[in-house]
């Protein structure tokens, strides 16, 4: 499957990140999860790009799907969940082409301050409609070569990003912003993710 | 069980049965994780036609309607014969809804609602919606796919007016879509959709299936250029290419203005580019164009080798063809867009060897255990017996492989291999490992 779950555009600070955008498509997730999934996808982007060095851009692969983050050296950054088919490189140059329109809309001096509600930035939701088919969206836009120098790091899991000594399970598990729900749900899915089915 | 956990399970499955019986409209089921129940409320959730259950409770109330269901039906080889009163056909229903719903592989269980349904105390309609909601959370289960073949057949066979019947073949479509969107590489949604349109055309009820198979082929042309590592959608796709054959010529206009593309040029076109260098064509795309079916076959593949003298169907293997050449355009883009990815090349394998069976077919030669062999004639069952030596002379397979439609595809394949190759695609290699000695093209590639 070729999908895109999310976008959003982040704002990374000394030791926390904020989110200054984000918009979600979890159709294809059954309706009693998808405020717990919206809930991770957020999570897991905070905890990503405050882990990401700026001016870098990092693909990690975990479970069945794939974060691309890039973070700019104006600790502008950008984040896209997507699944394993999504083509890196069209992921990488859509979040450097919605991070430019972003600062150029939205003034750099409001971005430590802002939050989803205060900053004014509807096209996510386009973007994310238009890019699900990424062929089409690719060649429509002809942005294909524009992608630049960057290198983008690869990581098989998302233990490889976190700092040494780690949990993916403490920090869930000490986070404030996930709720009680979204933690069962983690933890359900921790277990049914270990057997395989077919 | 002790008297308290009864009674709470009991009302579970009474609040259970009754949100399935006073929403119509319910299309989904899930298991909401909750650990505990600390609301004291009852677990059994229905917002927006979606209904829950909270996890804590799944372990006692399975528990208890499945040995409940066994109690009741199964004891001491009761569970064939056994007449089903009204009183008990609720209540079994009821166990029968909340066990299957928790876990729907118990093929007894279905088998159970089958008998049920025998004796009319349940009605195939809300028996469909059931097992649609069953999909809803495990939509890789076969027994929930089964089930409803079995309900359908019915349908079938008692008769159904036709616009009641376009609202089934739609209903199905749209829980196959549903269960292969939830799930990739879900074989067993791709089948019972294949199974619908076989049954389709076998009962040849809805007269016109030819527009439903055009539709297909266009539904699942978008389906697979999103889904490019799900093989189970890509053999759907190939049904729907075989389905092409068999339509006639009012609806090969449809098909060719429904996927908006003229098939013909684009396969002239595949053929200019591809011409060896060494040809001894001087034919124009132009004049190509003009060309009718069987001259350009003609030209194609030359004259065929038959022993008897009747009409080769040009017109269908040019559609044929025209098809297969437009599904390796499209492969190509694939392959070229989302790099490395098994499937795509798997199914190149299926383009290549349709491609060929057209020509061995056109030469009246078929590939069996990797030797080409002559077939007996199709239209006039002309058994040559006299020709017992099935081997093909020299002659033969040099028509077949000097011929210009086969230098096209060989070439069109070398050129594509090796700039994959060069752009480090493992599965080039293999891709010609398999034309070589598979397909048997060792001697030619």
């Amino acid at each position: 499957m070729v999908k895109v779950y999310g976008l959003g555009v982040l704002y990374k600070d000394v030791n926390s990140a904020t989110i200054l955008k984000a918009a979600y498509d979890l159709q294809s997730f059954s309706f009693f999860q998808r405020s717990s999934v919206q809930e991770f996808m957020t999570f897991v982007s905070r905890t990503i790009v405050e882990r990401t060095q700026p001016a870098s851009r990092q693909s990690v692969k975990e479970g069945e799907y794939m974060l691309q983050v890039y973070v700019r050296a104006d600790n502008l950054a950008g984040v896209l969940i997507s699944d394993h088919e999504y083509p890196n490189r069209v992921a990488h140059t859509l979040i450097t082409k919605i991070l430019d329109e972003f600062s150029a809309k939205v003034p750099a001096a409001s971005w430590p301050t802002g939050n989803e509600t205060t900053v004014d930035f509807p096209l996510l939701p386009q973007y994310l409609a238009k890019y699900q088919n990424p062929r089409e969206a690719d060649a429509l836009t002809k942005i294909q070569n524009d992608l630049d120098e960057t290198k983008i790091i690869l990581h098989d899991t998302i233990k490889a990003v976190l700092d040494r000594g780690e949990k993916l399970d403490d920090l869930v598990e000490k986070s404030n912003s996930l709720s009680m729900h979204s933690k069962a749900f983690y933890k359900t899915a921790r277990k049914t993710n270990s057997c395989c089915n077919f | 069980m002790d008297g308290d956990k009864t009674a709470l399970v009991e009302k579970i499955i009474k609040d259970l049965n009754v949100a399935l019986m006073k929403t119509s409209q319910l299309y989904a089921f899930d298991i909401v994780p909750v650990d505990t129940n600390f609301r004291n409320k009852s677990p059994v959730i229905c917002l927006e036609n979606c209904l829950g259950i909270e996890s804590w409770c799944v372990k006692h109330v399975y528990f208890y309607s499945h040995t409940k269901v066994m109690d009741y039906n199964c004891s001491k080889g009761k569970w064939k014969h056994q007449k089903v009163f009204t009183m008990d056909a609720k209540r079994l229903t009821e166990l029968l809804n909340v066990a299957l719903l928790i876990n729907p592989e118990l093929t007894s269980f279905w088998n159970k609602r089958r008998m049920l349904l025998q004796q009319s105390y349940l009605n195939i309609m809300s028996e469909l919606i059931f097992s649609g909601l069953v999909l809803s959370r495990k939509p890789k289960c076969n027994d929930a796919f089964a089930y409803r073949r079995w309900l359908i057949g019915i349908l079938f066979k008692e008769g159904v007016a036709d616009n009641f019947l376009e609202n089934i073949i739609n209903e199905e479509l749209r829980v196959c879509e549903l269960a292969a969107d939830k799930s990739p590489n879900n074989y067993h949604c791709w089948s019972h959709r294949s199974w619908l349109f076989d049954l389709l055309r076998s009962e040849d009820k809805h007269n016109n299936h030819n527009t439903l198979f055009i539709k297909e082929y266009c539904f699942s042309e978008k389906w697979t250029s999103r889904h490019v590592s799900d093989f189970s959608c890509f053999h759907y796709r190939q049904f729907c290419i075989k389905n092409l054959a068999y339509i006639n010529d009012t609806f090969w206009k449809a098909l060719e203005s429904s996927i908006d593309i003229n098939l013909r040029k684009l396969l002239v076109r595949q053929l200019v580019t591809n011409l060896p260098n060494n040809m001894t064509v001087e034919v124009s795309e132009e004049e190509l164009l003009s060309y009718s079916e069987e001259n350009l076959m003609n030209l194609l593949l030359s004259h065929s080798a038959k022993n008897c003298n009747c009409n080769v169907n040009s017109v269908s293997s040019c559609r044929k063809l025209e098809v297969l050449s437009y599904e390796l355009s499209l492969n190509n883009e694939l392959i070229e867009f989302y790099k490395c990815h098994e499937t795509l090349w798997y199914h190149r394998r299926f383009i290549l060897h349709e491609i060929s069976a057209v020509i061995y077919d056109h030469f009246g030669m078929v590939r069996h255990n990797g030797m080409l062999m002559k077939n007996s004639c199709k239209y006039c069952s002309l058994n040559d017996k006299r020709q017992k030596q099935a081997k093909i002379s020299q002659y033969d397979s040099n028509s077949i492989y000097g011929s210009i439609l086969f230098s096209v595809i060989l070439n069109h394949e070398k050129k594509f291999i090796k700039k994959r190759v060069l752009e480090g695609d493992n599965y080039a290699g293999r891709h010609e490992k398999y034309m070589k000695f598979v397909e048997g093209l060792n001697n030619v590639m």
